[in-house]
């Protein structure tokens, strides 16, 4: 039952951000699908990892992964819109032609969507924290930080040997 | 008294260190005493036969000395030389479970302190997978090539965790697979272009 829940769930997610690439596929560079495609591969693996390393029962995986799910859904469109303004916020510094209130507009933008994508994903984590044991909790904290840390230290090598390559 | 007590009065009486009261006991048992009376008379003789040997002088003694010394000296340097190979052969297996240790003991103090492998992280940005997330796609952005080697490593994680959990449903789907197809040609394209996977 467990199994079926999380295989329904992931191909949802899949599916929804599949959809949403198909969406913006015609407005958005080849980087950003790129990257869409890397944000749910990455949520798919948080999600089968944690799955392991909290070892969730199936009442737990019945109510959890489908809040997930739309947890991850509104903060995929948020990250998409963050990382849109933050390539403008780049454009503009590189140009040199932007106004004052054009840079202040581009700054507020990206600080709410910041704090939106903070604010739901302490949501979540609320949520989640309600449904677990603290030994659990405990464990999702050390997984959290972990799995993050080896995200990070994988990227920054990949740009190393990437950068000592050219 | 018994012999043996008389047997030494024996020895004293041959010496000259027998006082007269022990010559008298002394007397009185060899008389009665055969065993005692054989005694004296075999340590007498063994005194002449002695007494018949030639003197040794004076200049011998010191070369016969001197020649006992060197071999004494030989011999308990080879006595030290056998009992330091020995303790070394025994504690040869402490040795090396001492060396181990002290290994094992500086790999968790150099290598593996927790608290010193997360200074220099911020770590309450690590435990927010979307700060995470933001800072990834910042390193990653500006270079296509890296966002696609490194998705393809996420793709194979997900795959070895799907198989490992028997979810191969879910790896199965059209999206994923395509996916795959897409990301390994973009891979090829990639190695023939740059030959990232070398450095990798």
């Amino acid at each position: 039952m467990i199994k079926k829940i999380l295989v329904i769930t992931l191909i949802g997610l899949s599916l929804a951000f599949f959809l949403a690439g198909q969406k913006a596929s015609g407005q958005e560079p080849r980087g950003q699908m790129q990257q869409g495609n890397l944000r749910r591969n990455l949520v798919t693996l948080r999600a089968l990892r944690m799955t392991q390393v909290l070892e969730l029962t199936e009442q737990q995986t019945a109510v959890i992964f489908p809040e997930l799910n739309r947890a991850e859904k509104e903060k995929a469109e948020l990250q998409r819109q963050l990382a849109l303004e933050i390539r403008n916020l780049r454009q503009k510094i590189d140009s040199g032609k932007s106004t004052d209130e054009e840079f202040e507009a581009g700054v507020q933008k990206i600080r709410e969507l910041r704090h939106n994508i903070q604010a739901r994903e302490q949501a979540f984590e609320d949520f989640l924290f309600s449904r677990l044991t603290p030994v659990q909790k405990a464990r999702y904290i050390i997984f959290s930080l972990e799995f993050n840390r080896v995200l990070m230290e994988r990227a920054q090598r990949l740009r190393q040997a990437g950068q000592k390559i050219k | 008294m018994k012999c043996a007590d008389y047997q030494k009065l024996i020895s004293d009486r041959m010496d000259g260190t027998l006082s007269p009261a022990g010559q008298k006991k002394l007397e009185a048992h060899l008389k009665t005493c055969q065993a005692c009376h054989f005694y004296e008379e075999e340590l007498k003789g063994i005194e002449a036969e002695i007494r018949k040997l030639p003197a040794v002088e004076p200049e011998n003694l010191a070369v016969l000395e001197g020649e006992l010394r060197g071999r004494l000296i030989r011999a308990e340097a080879e006595s030290r030389i056998h009992k330091h190979k020995s303790w070394g052969m025994k504690l040869a297996p402490a040795w090396a479970a001492g060396v181990f240790l002290v290994i094992a003991v500086l790999y968790l103090l150099v290598f593996n302190r927790p608290a010193e492998r997360d200074q220099g992280l911020d770590l309450a940005s690590l435990m927010s997978f979307e700060d995470s997330y933001l800072t990834l796609t910042q390193t990653l952005n500006s270079d296509e090539s890296l966002n696609e080697i490194y998705n393809e490593e996420i793709l194979n994680n997900i795959f070895e965790e799907a198989k490992y959990l028997n979810l191969e449903d879910l790896v199965n789907t059209e999206d994923y697979q395509e996916q795959i197809i897409n990301n390994n040609s973009d891979i090829n394209l990639l190695i023939e272009n740059n030959g990232l996977s070398e450095g990798l």
